[in-house]
């Protein structure tokens, strides 16, 4: 609340409509509340006036000997009143009002009702755990995690970034949990980069000054609460944006490669048995294409005679080289995995059996590729998904070309050469300050 | 200027990159990757060459050409095959008899400086009909396999001896140990009897070992599980375990070794009535008379075969060792006691009156 000269606020006024005048849905409607006369200023698609404005009434009249600051006192918001200041307000979906008497008070209104209610996650099939998802309103969100995580050390910073657009993040994080310096170098870059918009999870990473390119991811991102409380547990800092319905933790080890945190829901050996599995999916993922092209053209004496000659017979009639049957057939099936992503959930199984088994058959009896080659696509195809997360998937995916490509230059030595140079790439990665290759980012254990 | 020197860079990687690679590989429907290769005399030239090369069905294609040297005679059937021929599986290498009695050293030398043949190659010989040897194929038995029959894994027995193509290369080369090749011939049922064991004196054939006389040879190289042994009368034991122990002693005659051999066996055939005690002192007897003519045998062939050298080689100076073979491996004495122990004692019930019969049996 605050007074001003009435001519200021004719002025003021005037400059909100000018400033508004291309937003159809910026309204100013005149109004009586306990018999004074105000004028309000609001977006018509952010704000629900009827219903805030019975409300602010049936509070007037309970009031009744009170003066105007404590009529108001329930949706006031504490605020200072610049031209540029009301004009965001009203942008966040506040309504402002102005009295003849040259009063002014910025309110938190109803809104109207355009965010969802929080409803399972439709990118992840959690087994045994909590089935709600992150929605696209950033205070459920934090909800959420409030909800699943009573503790006085979860700490919740707000911020804004941006400046034509301004974007609401939260940082959260376990004070005592997560590392100090994590901490700092993310807030940090925050504050130094709190101009740059954000729209996108790319823009979040330039602005946390990660690499651009990069053939791992630097966070997890996931849309279960729960995921993400367990890596608060882990000692990493989440990243919520508004109007986004993924949360994001930072930063990603290489652990996080093969587990997700949801395997903690399972008993432990049950636990080591998965996370096993998807290491050597991870592993598989990456050496086999390169593995068929060194045993069928580079190195054939590494398989043994009987295999041999039977890979040989199935080879037999094939036009092209291994590396370009194995390109030939690795595009196809990065198409059909791309055309599958976003098809509808009931075209999708059409595709999978064109693709699959149709393509599949009639690919080997035109005898364009031999059939070990697509009992190889399968099995590395199977071991990449097996990775956790769609995000880990696509760089192993990417990887994978790399490692043929060498391989087919130099044979099992480039094989290994490759798996070598991965390490190294891994090993020069570093998030936040900490090492890629750290098996935990808790603040006490220490991998350095 | 900046972006000519990048430029130029990328180009320098990629020829890097396509250089030294394996550009020119072929693929593995383009090779063929024979098993088996044959050594034997030609009719017109030094070396006839004979590969056999196993296909998915079981069938085997023979290729071979006659040349002076065996590199060229190779060279010779890849002119002539429509696929490139690598020897990258090559898993035997069979040599005819008449060759081997002129000496295998040229040819030894060649696979184990060829860079596509895999030094763990074994080595034979071919006795009687060198190309019937080569040419023989039974069916439906995969000839993939052919090199499984000196498999540990599938058909190998201790009564055949094996040599790798690095152990032959070795010995050759040793002052001190000569190699042992094994003898095989075109079986009718099978695809190769064993015929025993030929002895080389430095790469030349000079003698052969029968099977039973490979047995010892088998056990002074450490593969004998698995043996059985015949004795005489029926019975036959397994061999579970062997210990050899060898006392030595150089006195102004010259070397001389007593070779102890602890045989734990287990009874798998016996005539009723026979004790093991009794089984034990007949094997004893028996295996060491027949030992001792064995070593007698490979001693008058002048070819040290068991890698007695080996054994004496700690003691002797630097001249000894390289007069071994010619001065004193001729003038060893060598004894071979045998002591054999029963392991087994519950197929045969032994009653007390029966053990007063094998004492006086023992006695007799």
């Amino acid at each position: 609340m605050q007074r001003f000269h009435e001519l200021d606020l004719h002025d003021i006024e005037k400059q909100l409509s000018e400033h508004f005048k291309k937003s159809s849905d910026f309204l100013s409607k005149n109004v009586v509340i306990a018999d004074q006369e105000f004028r309000a200023y609001y977006m018509e698609t952010l704000v629900d006036f009827p219903t805030t404005l019975s409300s602010i009434n049936h509070a007037a009249s309970g009031n009744e000997n009170g003066s105007f600051q404590n009529m108001f006192s329930p949706f006031e918001e504490e605020a200072s009143m610049s031209l540029d200041e009301i004009c965001d307000h009203i942008l966040h979906g506040k309504l402002v009002l102005f009295s003849t008497e040259g009063m002014a008070a910025v309110m938190e209104p109803e809104h109207t009702d355009i965010s969802r209610s929080v409803s399972a996650p439709e990118s992840e099939n959690p087994l045994q755990s909590a089935y709600d998802a992150f929605t696209e309103d950033i205070n459920k969100n934090i909800g959420l995690l409030r909800k699943k995580m009573i503790s006085d050390d979860l700490v919740i910073e707000r911020r804004e970034t941006g400046t034509r657009s301004t974007k609401k993040i939260a940082m959260i994080y376990l004070e005592g949990i997560a590392q100090a310096k994590v901490i700092e170098s993310i807030r940090n870059m925050l504050e130094q980069n709190k101009d740059k918009e954000l729209t996108t999870v790319r823009d979040l990473m330039s602005i946390l000054g990660h690499p651009k390119f990069s053939i791992t991811p630097t966070y997890i991102s996931s849309e279960l609460p729960g995921e993400m409380v367990q890596n608060l547990m882990n000692g990493k800092v989440v990243i919520l944006i508004d109007q986004f319905s993924f949360a994001f933790a930072f930063p990603a080890i290489i652990s996080d490669l093969w587990s997700t945190t949801l395997d903690v829901n399972y008993p432990y050996l049950f636990q080591v048995f998965l996370r096993t599995v998807r290491a050597i999916g991870a592993l598989l993922a990456i050496t086999l294409p390169g593995l068929y092209i060194v045993l069928n053209s580079v190195n054939p004496e590494l398989l043994r005679i009987q295999l041999a000659i039977t890979v040989a017979k199935s080879r037999e009639g094939v036009p092209y080289p291994s590396l370009i049957e194995m390109l030939l057939v690795m595009l196809l099936l990065e198409m059909i995995i791309e055309a599958t992503i976003r098809l509808p959930k009931n075209i999708g199984p059409t595709i999978t059996m064109i693709g699959g088994i149709l393509l599949g058959q009639a690919i080997v009896q035109a005898k364009l590729v031999s059939n070990l080659l697509i009992i190889i696509l399968v099995a590395s195809a199977i071991a990449n998904f097996v990775l956790a997360g769609y995000m880990n998937t696509t760089g192993t995916r990417m990887y994978k070309y790399v490692v043929m490509l060498i391989s087919s230059f130099f044979g099992i030595w480039g094989l290994e050469a490759a798996m070598i140079w991965i390490i190294l790439y891994f090993a020069s990665l570093s998030t936040c300050s900490v090492p890629y290759l750290s098996l935990s980012v808790k603040g006490k254990a220490s991998d350095e | 200027m900046n972006m000519r020197i990048a430029k130029a860079l990328i180009v320098t990687l990629v020829m890097l990159l396509l250089l030294p690679g394996c550009w020119d590989t072929k693929d593995i429907n383009k090779q063929y990757l024979p098993v088996v290769m044959g050594v034997g005399k030609g009719a017109t030239e030094k070396y006839k060459v004979i590969l056999q090369i196993p296909d998915a069905l079981g069938r085997t294609q023979i290729l071979e050409k006659e040349s002076k040297s065996i590199s060229k005679a190779i060279d010779l059937i890849r002119t002539d095959s429509e696929k490139s021929i690598e020897l990258v599986h090559l898993r035997l290498l069979l040599i005819d008899r008449k060759v081997a009695e002129e000496g295998i050293e040229n040819i030894i030398n060649f696979a184990v400086r060829a860079n596509d043949i895999s030094i763990k190659g074994l080595v034979g010989l071919i006795d009687g009909d060198f190309e019937k040897t080569m040419y023989h194929q039974i069916s439906p038995t995969p000839e993939i396999s052919s090199y499984d029959f000196f498999s540990q894994d599938a058909g190998w027995t201790p009564n055949q001896s094996i040599v790798r193509i690095w152990e032959a290369y070795q010995n050759q080369n040793s002052y001190t140990e000569d190699m042992a090749i094994p003898m095989l011939k075109n079986g009718e049922r099978t695809l190769f009897t064993f015929k025993g064991t030929a002895v080389m004196r430095n790469d030349r054939m000079v003698g052969t070992l029968s099977k039973e006389e490979t047995l010892l040879f088998n056990l002074f190289k450490g593969k004998y599980t698995g043996g059985t042994i015949e004795v005489a009368q029926n019975t036959s034991v397994l061999i579970q375990d062997a210990h050899i122990k060898h006392q030595t002693q150089w006195s102004e005659k010259g070397p001389s070794i007593q070779t102890n051999v602890v045989l734990d066996v287990v009874i798998t055939e016996s005539p009723e009535g026979k004790g093991n005690r009794v089984i034990e002192k007949e094997m004893q007897e028996e295996l060491s008379q027949q030992f001792n003519k064995t070593v007698r045998k490979i001693q008058s062939l002048k070819s040290d075969v068991l890698g007695i050298g080996m054994i004496f080689r700690p003691q002797l100076s630097e001249e000894k060792i390289k007069e071994w073979k010619t001065k004193w491996f001729p003038k060893l004495e060598q004894n071979i006691n045998v002591r054999v122990n029963v392991l087994n004692e519950i197929y045969f019930k032994e009653s007390a009156n029966n053990n007063e019969n094998q004492e006086q049996m023992i006695k007799k």
